[in-house]
């Protein structure tokens, strides 16, 4: 009793003392002016408080607003997977949330998932199902029986990405089982439907809201297939059949589906070209109506909505009242308040749409590539809903300023390349498109570096950002990219820059661009490029045919050294110099089943791993804490940050409150004594670097002092479970008793 | 910025027009006042260029699309809802600060362009053909607090989603003298590669060609303040035998501050 009182005032005297040492969300949440957050993927609302949405970001997990989207709660930051791509609530109790992961979007930067959450209390706790069912694909979507809530209904998909399932990243069940699965006891175990279904990829899914067991299932694989369609189950989905009266006869792309809650067998349909291996094609097809059930259906002309992309942006919604009101998303969104006669833009502030709800109220709710927006009159008017929505997806290229520690320079998905220049969530849009890699010159702060996709696309400011001109003279615009290429400002000298195409260029004082290298691939370009700070004629880079390449006169001429780098296509961080040796180098391994962190110590002739007791998980980018013996050394994984302190033998996972993300970009800063981390779908965080010297408040020896330490302790001193090498004997005085308690405090209170 | 100096604008784009022998090329935005304060009507109009000059037209009575995007705010207006004819409309106030985006899709038409228009865009020999006609128009608005300042307001830079469309990759509003200004073309909403581009500074006349990369990403200088109007337009051949040539026509207007405003 005693004790626990003493437990309760340490807690409240610590807080305070522990509060630096967690970690520090930057933003942004939102993007200032236009209020953008990053992509969500899916959206429910509430059946009955009209301010409650749940969303899922793409790569940001789940979030719920209880006020309408003035602010968001991220509800599984802890849980394994970020990318989620599908939210259903149990219609008989609006408690019960299932979230399926992976988000079926089919682009690079939409990952695989990790199988299903449920949570039973509105997103407070979650338990994690499936995840043998479904591990390394996509839950498109997920609809409950309203007759008995512990029948659920899965659409399933493989991991999308060019090349074909790039962004499953190698996980060892990427080629699994897709179509449709089914759950009789609410989603802890599944089965796959296979009477009537082909096994492809099912891309939407409908319980007829009149009569629940009539179902509709679409069936698009993006890239085509004979046996896509519209497929109809009269028997609560045991056996299906493939509906082809009124609906194309040639082959056909991804498919969205949506029934009328107010009127009994009225669907409609939007269904997309077939995608080429590149991407392209993908226009929209038509939309199509059925009013019997989908015994036959009627074409209706939504328009040319989903640009060449419709594999990325495909989605219908019903109004719940309205059966003559049908919603169809791409890149625009439109409305037909006829049933489809008809239609008109009612796109909202950010194109690309993915998904369509009505609250409670009425009020219609989007999710789209720039966050969550709402309409009060069924999109004639919209507003955005993203204060707080930390769901932006950041690229590899993240700048840090070398003397102000509010200040960065980011690049985001479809968000454009943004500017933090205060201590705030807020930051400020410089450049538009897909922002990818960024610089920030060290030596002239005014100095600064955007780019967005395609080759040549540089922008420099000269004057802290407050405008940028074109940088890429000299760039062959023909010359191949990874969409978002790697540059370099020279660590050495900072009046050299590097630019990578699928050779590499150079730039001196300013002046354009010429190419020093040979391509360093036949068929794909570089994604990575790091220049020694030790020593600016050796250069690493990476291609995209999984080859590194080391250069030792400044990038004029390289030798491969690797082939086996298995990574994500587009731009990365994945190859790290070391601070001071130029013949050695850290190389991230983005994939699963293959080396996860390897070193040269020779310029990439020979390399050894390091991945000690690393979980097999994708590691994007690798940084090191030089000021250590041995190096610290950091891996940004998919699913959050580790760390070894004794040269890469055993690894720890990082607490104290970083989300469980997946990390794109790294930095340490020493100067700071901070570390730096960029996600993607989650935005950008930081924390103290913990000293190099063991620290004895460091009870759980994760790198860190925070509350994760006081628990162990207390649990140690309780008499439970104690770290390898520790006791509660904390003052080493002989005797575990409440001095141990106090010299514990004293240590953490100081940080260490 | 006076209503003249905007009616110049319509001139000077139809001397510039990439397609000038076309059949009723370039058509303009037009806003009152390019730089407004939160709760001053802003008035639109609608200029549509000929061989012969620039002709006002009515307000069109049946756009595919007409809207206004301002501070992760969207006002769209249906056919229905559009204005009645006029020449001047007093289309929208807006209630805060940023930059307006306004935007007017227009009812796809079918035009008989002579061979000579449609030569410039086929290396084929061409006869007179029927071509589909898409063509949006945007201008861009700053809108200043009541006290004057401007916020920072990315809506500029924000992919529009219309059937033509001239994105500018940095806000243009904001951008000084001797920056440069890229952009992206799309028709139908994927990048128009090989675009043709001209850009006009209404008062002096100083006009800019430039194409469009692969993927329909194109930059030119801006030179000095003033209000600006860019115009772009990708022609592609008939798909099929018989069929119709595409013509994807997008203007965009804004202005440019001087240098001391420029900043953010």
């Amino acid at each position: 009793m005693i004790r626990n009182a003493v437990r309760l005032a340490c807690v409240f005297t610590m807080a305070s003392a522990a509060a630096g040492q967690t970690w520090t969300h930057l933003g942004p949440a939102p993007i200032g002016g236009s209020l953008d957050a990053g992509r969500v993927s899916a959206v429910v609302c509430h059946p009955t408080l009209a301010d409650r949405y749940f969303v899922a970001g793409a790569d940001g997990g789940v979030w719920r607003t209880d006020d309408g989207g003035a602010s968001w709660t991220p509800l599984t930051s802890h849980m394994p997977a970020s990318a989620v791509g599908a939210l259903v609530l149990d219609p008989n109790n609006p408690d019960i949330v299932f979230a399926g992961t992976g988000e079926a979007n089919f682009a690079n930067h939409s990952r695989y998932g990790l199988g299903i959450y449920r949570s039973t209390d509105a997103g407070q706790t979650w338990t994690h199902l499936a995840e043998q069912d479904f591990a390394g694909r996509c839950i498109s979507r997920l609809v409950i029986d309203p007759r008995d809530s512990s029948r659920v209904f899965a659409g399933v998909t493989w991991a999308g990405g060019f090349p074909a399932k790039a962004a499953a990243k190698r996980h060892p069940q990427a080629d699994g089982p897709v179509g449709l699965f089914r759950s009789d006891d609410a989603g802890v175990s599944w089965s796959r439907i296979t009477t009537g279904l082909p096994e492809l990829c099912l891309t939407d899914l409908v319980i007829d809201p009149s009569d629940p067991s009539r179902m509709f299932a679409a069936v698009g694989r993006i890239f085509g297939d004979p046996a896509n369609g519209i497929y109809r189950s009269t028997d609560s989905g045991q056996t299906w059949t493939k509906l082809t009266v009124g609906l194309p006869t040639g082959t056909v792309g991804r498919i969205a589906l949506a029934a009328s809650p107010s009127r009994s067998g009225r669907l409609f349909a939007l269904v997309t070209n077939p995608a080429t291996s590149t991407g392209d094609g993908a226009s929209t097809l038509a939309g199509y109506r059925t009013d019997n059930g989908g015994d036959s259906w009627t074409a209706i002309n939504p328009g040319s909505i989903q640009a060449t992309y419709g594999w990325y942006l495909c989605v219908v919604g019903v109004n719940p009242t309205n059966p003559d009101m049908v919603l169809m998303g791409g890149l625009s969104l439109v409305r037909s308040s006829n049933a489809g006669s008809s239609f008109t833009n009612v796109t909202p502030p950010h194109v690309d749409l993915h998904a369509i709800a009505w609250d409670a109220a009425g009020r219609l709710v989007v999710g789209d590539d720039g966050g969550v927006h709402r309409s009060t009159n069924n999109g004639t008017s919209w507003e955005s809903r993203n204060n707080g929505l930390g769901t932006i997806q950041f690229y590899a290229g993240v700048s840090t300023h070398p003397t102000d520690p509010n200040r960065f320079l980011g690049g985001t998905q479809d968000n454009g390349s943004n500017l933090r220049s205060s201590n705030s969530l807020v930051w400020t849009r410089v450049t538009g498109g897909d922002g990818g890699w960024t610089q920030w010159n060290r030596a002239n702060t005014q100095l600064l570096f955007t780019e967005f996709q395609g080759t040549g696309n540089i922008f420099r400011s000269t004057n802290g950002g407050a405008s940028f001109n074109s940088f890429g003279s000299g760039i062959n615009s023909g010359d191949r990219n990874c969409f978002l290429p790697p540059f370099l400002i020279d660590p050495n000298d900072p009046t050299k820059m590097l630019y990578a195409t699928n050779r590499v260029y150079r730039s001196v004082n300013g002046g354009s661009w010429s190419a020093i290298s040979p391509s360093l691939s036949a068929t794909g370009a570089i994604r990575a490029l790091a220049i020694s700070p030790a020593d600016s004629s050796t250069v690493y880079a990476v291609t995209n045919d999984h080859r590194v390449h080391v250069s030792t006169d400044g990038g004029a001429s390289f030798t491969t050294r690797l082939t086996d780098a298995f990574g994500w296509p587009r731009v990365t961080r994945e190859i790290r110099p070391d601070d001071s040796d130029p013949a050695t180098a850290y190389l991230a391994g983005a994939t699963f089943g293959s080396p996860k962190i390897r070193r040269t110590r020779d310029r990439g002739l020979t390399w050894s791993t390091l991945d000690g007791n690393l979980p097999d998980l994708p590691v994007n980018v690798v940084a090191t804490d030089p000021r250590c013996t041995p190096t610290t050394l950091y891996a940004g994984t998919d699913a959050g940050l580790y760390v070894s302190t004794d040269d890469g033998l055993s690894w720890r996972r990082v607490e104290g409150g970083l989300p469980n993300a997946c990390i794109i970009d790294l930095h340490v800063e020493t100067n700071f004594s901070r570390i730096v981390v960029a996600t993607q779908g989650r935005g950008l965080w930081s924390a103290p670097l913990p000293d190099c010297v063991p620290c004895r408040a460091d009870f759980n020896a994760d790198g860190f002092v925070d509350f994760f330490d006081f628990d162990q302790f207390i649990l140690c001193f309780e008499g439970g479970d104690c770290p390898p090498g520790t006791s509660a004997d904390f003052d080493a005085d002989g005797f575990i008793d409440f001095f141990d308690l106090d010299a514990f405090i004293a240590a953490f209170e100081q940080g260490c | 910025m006076t209503h003249t100096t905007v009616l110049l604008a319509a001139a000077v784009l139809h001397q510039a027009s990439v397609y000038s022998s076309a059949p009723n090329a370039g058509a303009l935005l037009r806003a009152s006042d390019f730089s407004v304060r939160a709760g001053q009507h802003v008035h639109l109009s609608f200029k549509q260029q000929t061989p012969t000059g620039p002709v006002s037209l009515a307000w069109p009575h049946d756009p595919a699309w007409f809207f206004v995007r301002l501070a992760g705010t969207q006002h769209n207006r249906s056919a229905e809802q559009a204005p009645p004819s006029s020449p001047h409309r007093s289309i929208f106030t807006p209630t805060g600060p940023g930059v307006a985006m306004i935007g007017l899709d227009l009812a796809a038409a079918e035009e008989w362009w002579p061979a000579d228009a449609l030569a410039k865009y086929t290396t084929q020999a061409v006869s007179p053909a029927r071509v589909r006609v898409l063509r949006s128009l945007t201008a861009l608005v700053r809108v200043l607090r009541e006290d004057g300042a401007a916020v920072q307001d990315h809506t500029a830079t924000s992919k529009s989603g219309q059937q033509a469309e001239i994105r500018p990759l940095m806000d243009p509003t904001t951008i000084p003298p001797g920056g440069d200004l890229p952009v992206r073309v799309y028709t139908l909403g994927a990048g128009a590669g090989g675009a043709r581009l001209v850009a006009s500074h209404v008062e002096s006349g100083e006009r800019f060609e430039f194409a469009a990369d692969s993927k329909g990403i194109a930059s030119f200088t801006i030179t000095r303040p003033g209000v600006w109007a860019i115009e772009s337009i990708c022609v592609e051949p008939p798909r099929e035998p018989g069929g119709d040539w595409t013509a994807a026509i997008a203007t965009l207007s804004f202005e440019v501050p001087a240098e001391e405003g420029a900043r953010r």
